[in-house]
């Protein structure tokens, strides 16, 4: 297993690289750069332009621009963004990310869940009316086109019934006077998800290791007091209004995102899930008289589960890359967003930087996932 | 270590549902937590404000209505304007919070860094507006140019010996007992101070423009309400020159100030930081917390990607005093607070056309950021916020959206600013005026503006557009203006034989003279080699629908006379990038572009004197246009001191422009705001450049 990590590592670091150099080269093929936004105004003597680039460093050569970008990558430096001079690109990226994990982890997460779950259950019930009407709405959905749907949902939710905001992911009006910053709230909602991760992964962990016999009202209520405890943190920490607005905030994108995306789970735990169900031991299972349930949770659908968690890992390390086209609609000023604006401005430093923190973070991913195999298959080993 | 099978994928989605569940149910009971308290206290206080507003109002009705008996009617009307009392209950729709849109980030709050640097952006300068003052500005409306931080207008520029040098000298008085918004008392070494760290620190962009160092020797402080302006005599080539109204009172006059209190040692700090260009980014990089403001609001909070919001300034010197311009062109102000009392332009009576009182009048101002215009206008129509700012235009869907919310309005303006084809004229046939001309007649400007954009755009003839009332020369030659199709190709064709072009098939029009018949072919240049075909550059339709239009209706019209040209719609950086290439000499065919223009018509200058071409100053003037005659006539009109004579050579340039067309001006485009009439009000809403161009009235919005 070392040995494999190792050369996993070694080739991640020759694709990470080959990755940077086409990123940069890429983004660097638009022509003009940031001075022309700066230099179109007439009462600006054009001197300007030419101070302005000298500043960012764009009229120097591109191999010399591209020997920076690859040492500053490497050290950890992104440069200073254009479009928001004089930040560094790590600051930027380290306000925005926290925005679009929240968002696209949640969405993310519960598409998955409810993919599979019905995936799960159409393999079991083929040919019937539920088969085809959870096909063929999950597929539309799949395919329908995101920008209109977005807008739609806004428009029928937020504008003609006005149950939820139209779009950003706070109220201005209540949190001008808020004694803390959206980003420190966002990261609290991280930790305490990972919180109750964790508490939650343990007490699952326990309770199936022990076979204990009241496992299931353990886990319950390890979760309801889980639930309870970070509720109590919340509200005594004063802050619990500011996430229940973001919260608010994150409802309509949250259920887009989750309605565009779960059929390709479900798709894909049907079919996983039809391929297992004609093994040998599913056959053993019933023959040995176990319930239906029992075959297709414990037998069927745990062996269908390895290119599903392959999918919903590599979905992860792209939710950090937002949704370029969901963020724009929903106002949400994540990675996605940060993206499409510095491309637009000419924001070399900002664009490349962010391409390359998702590039790293989905390289990560990939190894992440050949080490979960293993986890989750005991018959494959490296 | 293994896990029963469904504790694993229900581990899985339990992380996601913990997450949302879980925060959820935190807002379920709503805590009466402090937050929430303070939320609702301004609420309370702003609807009591409000009353007592409107009675105040009612009493200054009352007051008047007996003067109704001696005074001219007409006054009486204008006392009801002011008052304009408002309905009852349905107005307070919120606290007195100005809520606008914005629909990209501002990039700094650093005012250094805004107008010198670059965090230049328009979204910026709306925010940053209300953070500043200068010695003089434009008045509303008429644009006439009058004291603002100074107390009258400056002495004649006269000749001064200082030692052994020669200097064009004038002093300002400036308006005493105006303070900062930290209480501190504004005096003449903040002036000095500012001009100073500009040339220190050779700052560029916008300072470089108020501050030109070219003309400007040094600012001096007499006492603590008087400067004195010293310019130089002589340029660096040793020959005469003087200071006119683009570099002193619509250059220097116009400098925001900044506090010399406050960042004097900042200052002193970024100079040690190295060379200029590190000076310049330790000034930029500098966070100004608690940083002094003149224009009436300082700055409260920035939550990026969401809103900035600016508070009131409640030291504003300016707060309370009523603005009143009159028929006559007088304009005075009146402010019974501080005592100040001023009027120019005339004597203060007559009918009066507008009177407001100078706010704020609001709590707070708060730019909402949305990811696009789209959320914008959205947030608009849901009443989420009171106006939204457009610095591209409202397109025609949107503008359908807005006419279609019964609750808001839109207010229509000229804008100053006008999309123009431009020549290579270094290049033949381009060099040929005769060409340039024939080029303009068939261009028929009215058609697509009207018939096929629908309205959506407007003719222009003159560099100055129409809008810019008092700089605009309506008297211009208008080549092609009101003829049929046939007769513009016939006045073209014979534009062109005149010069010396000559046909292989001259063009033929249809007998109705409704359209051509036959396209022109084989056309030569007077030397007998035939045209080259050329390329327009424009904007695809992506970028600008409307230029890029234009330039297939060009490409149409002058293939039909038979000039081989092809239109090339690409994007917006493709034709920035290929003008200030090293060689956009040999390249450059013909272009459409846009500018967006000042008042003062400067700019006449920097397009076309032939100092600004690339090749020579590294300038705007990317046609390498060249012409004594004009080049002698621009720089009158940067040294003229007057505003007459002045008015008198931009007035003879744009004629010269529209005679020898190194541009052709295409069209401007109308102004359109939306806003929400039944919870703000605007003193006025008739402007040259929208209530956009001034930065949505901050001082003067009245909330409802």
């Amino acid at each position: 297993m070392a040995k494999y990590l190792l050369k996993r590592s070694a080739q991640i670091l020759v694709t990470l690289f080959v990755f940077l150099t086409l990123v940069f080269f890429i983004v660097n093929a638009q022509p003009g750069d940031v001075s022309n936004f700066y230099a179109l105004n007439p009462d600006v003597p054009p001197e300007t332009r030419e101070r302005l680039q000298d500043l960012f460093g764009v009229n120097e050569p591109l191999w010399k621009q591209y020997l920076v970008h690859i040492r500053n990558t490497f050290t950890g430096n992104f440069g200073v963004s254009f479009s928001h001079y004089p930040r560094s690109v790590a600051d930027v990226i380290m306000e925005r990310l926290p925005r679009t994990v929240v968002l696209f982890m949640t969405a993310t997460a519960l598409s998955f869940y409810l993919g599979f779950a019905l995936g799960k259950v159409l393999a079991w019930r083929r040919g019937g009316w539920f088969e085809y009407t959870s096909t063929v709405g999950g597929v539309t959905l799949y395919t329908v086109f995101t920008p209109w749907f977005g807008l739609m949902m806004i428009w029928l939710f937020a504008f003609k019934a006005g149950w939820l905001p139209i779009g950003k992911f706070l109220d201005p009006v209540l949190w001008r006077e808020a004694p803390i910053d959206a980003n420190t709230v966002f990261n609290q909602m991280i930790l305490t998800a990972f919180v109750v991760s964790i508490v939650v992964f343990a007490v699952f962990v326990i309770t199936g290791q022990r076979r204990m016999g009241n496992a299931r009202i353990t886990r319950i209520a390890s979760i309801v007091l889980a639930s309870l405890a970070v509720v109590g943190v919340w509200f005594s920490s004063g802050t619990a209004v500011y996430a229940w607005d973001i919260v608010r905030h994150m409802v309509l994108p949250v259920v887009t995102l989750t309605l565009i995306s779960f059929a390709g789970t479900m798709l894909l735990t049907r079919n996983s899930m039809l391929e297992t169900m004609r093994e040998d031991f599913v056959m053993a299972a019933r023959a040995k008289g176990l319930t239906e349930r029992a075959v297709r949770d414990k037998h069927v659908a745990r062996n269908a589960l390895l290119p599903v968690v392959t999918s919903f890992i590599f979905s992860l390390a792209f939710a950090v890359d937002g949704g370029v086209i969901t963020e724009s609609i929903f106002s949400w000023p994540g990675m996605g967003q940060t993206l499409v604006s510095a491309t637009l401005t000419e924001d070399l430093p900002l664009a490349v930087g962010a391409f390359v923190f998702v590039g790293i973070f989905v390289l990560v991913a990939h190894l992440v996932a050949d080490i979960l195999y293993a986890y989750l298959d005991p018959r494959i080993r490296y | 270590m293994s896990l029963p099978f469904r504790a694993r994928y229900s581990v899985l989605g339990l992380v996601a549902m913990c997450a949302v569940l879980i925060s959820a149910c935190q807002g379920e009971a709503e805590p009466p937590t402090p937050v929430t308290i303070i939320k609702e206290v301004p609420v309370e206080v702003i609807k009591e404000v409000e009353v007592e507003k409107e009675i105040i109002k009612e009493v200054e009705v009352e007051v008047e209505v007996p003067v109704e008996k001696v005074v001219e009617v007409e006054k009486i009307v204008e006392v009801e304007k002011i008052v304009e009392p408002t309905p009852e209950p349905e107005v307070s729709a919120g606290p007195p919070i100005y809520q606008m849109g914005i629909f990209e980030e501002p990039i700094s709050r650093n005012f250094w860094n805004y107008y010198g640097g670059p965090a230049g952006s328009v979204w910026t300068q709306y925010v940053l507006d209300g953070h500043s003052g200068s010695l003089y500005g434009y008045s509303d409306q008429r644009f006439d140019w009058i004291p603002s931080l100074a107390a009258d207008f400056p002495t004649d520029l006269v000749k001064e010996t200082v030692g052994d040098t020669e200097f064009w000298t004038a002093e300002v008085p400036l308006t005493p007992g105006v303070v900062w918004s930290d209480g501190h008392e504004l005096d003449a070494g903040d002036f000095v101070f500012t001009v100073n760290t500009v040339l220190d620190l050779q700052l560029s962009s916008n300072w470089a423009q108020a501050v030109d160092s070219a003309f400007l020797d040094r600012v001096e402080a007499l006492d603590t309400h008087t400067l004195k302006v010293f310019f130089k005599t002589t340029d660096a080539e040793g020959n005469p020159q003087t200071p006119g109204l683009s570099v002193w009172q619509f250059g220097l006059g116009f400098m925001p100030v900044l506090a010399e209190h406050y960042w004097a040692p900042v200052i002193e700090e970024v100079k040690e930081a190295g060379e200029i260009e590190q000076q310049q980014e330790a000034l930029f990089a500098h966070v100004p917390d608690g940083e002094p403001t003149l224009g009436g609001f300082v700055f409260d909070k920035w939550e990026p990607g969401a809103f900035f919001e600016n508070d009131t300034d409640p030291n504003f010197f300016d707060q309370g005093t009523v603005v009143t311009m009159y028929a006559n062109g007088a304009y005075s102000e009146t402010n019974e607070r501080t005592g100040h009392s001023a009027t120019y332009f005339g004597e203060a009576d007559g009918d009066k056309v507008l009177e407001y009182e100078v706010g704020p009048h609001v709590e707070s101002e708060l730019f909402s950021i949305y990811g696009n215009q789209d959320a914008a206008i959205l947030a608009l129509t849901n009443g989420d916020i009171d106006y939204v700012f457009n610095p591209l235009g409202l397109e025609k869907g949107f503008l359908d959206r807005v006419r279609n919310t019964p609750d808001l309005q839109i207010a229509t303006n000229s804008n100053n600013g006008v999309r123009y084809l431009g020549f290579n004229v270094r290049k033949p046939p381009m060099d040929i005026p005769e060409f340039r001309q024939a080029v303009a007649t068939v261009i028929d400007k009215e058609f697509v503006a009207r018939t096929v954009l629908q309205d959506a755009a407007i003719p222009v003839y003159a560099m100055v557009p129409e809008g810019n009332e008092f700089w605009h020369n309506a008297d211009v030659p208008k080549f092609g203006k009101d003829l049929s199709r046939g007769e513009r190709i016939t006045q073209a064709v014979d534009l062109l034989k005149k010069a010396g072009f000559t046909f292989e098939e001259e063009p033929e029009v249809s007998e109705d003279g409704a359209f051509i018949s036959k396209q022109g072919k084989g056309l030569k240049m007077p030397d007998g080699s035939p045209v080259p075909e050329m390329t327009l550059l424009a904007p695809s339709a992506g970028y600008d629908p409307m230029r890029s239009t234009f330039a297939i209706w060009v490409e149409r019209w002058l293939t039909d006379v038979g000039i081989p040209v092809r239109a090339q719609l690409t994007g917006f950086n493709v034709i920035v990038d290929e003008l200030f290439s090293d060689t956009v000499a040999e390249d450059l065919d013909m272009w459409i572009l846009g500018w967006g223009l000042s008042i003062f018509p400067d700019y006449l200058e920097n397009f076309f004197h032939s100092r600004h071409s690339p090749e020579i100053g590294g300038g705007y003037n990317w046609g390498g246009y060249a012409n004594g005659q004009f080049d002698d006539l621009s720089l009158g009109l940067l040294s003229e001191t007057t505003i007459e004579g002045a008015r008198d050579k931009a007035f003879q340039l744009q004629e010269f422009l529209a005679e020898d067309l190194p541009y052709v001006p295409l069209f401007t485009t109308p102004k359109l705001d939306a806003y929400r009439p039944s919870r703000i009000e605007f003193p006025y809403t008739s402007v040259l450049g929208g209530l956009e161009q001034q930065n949505g009235m901050q001082q003067e919005v009245v909330i409802k």
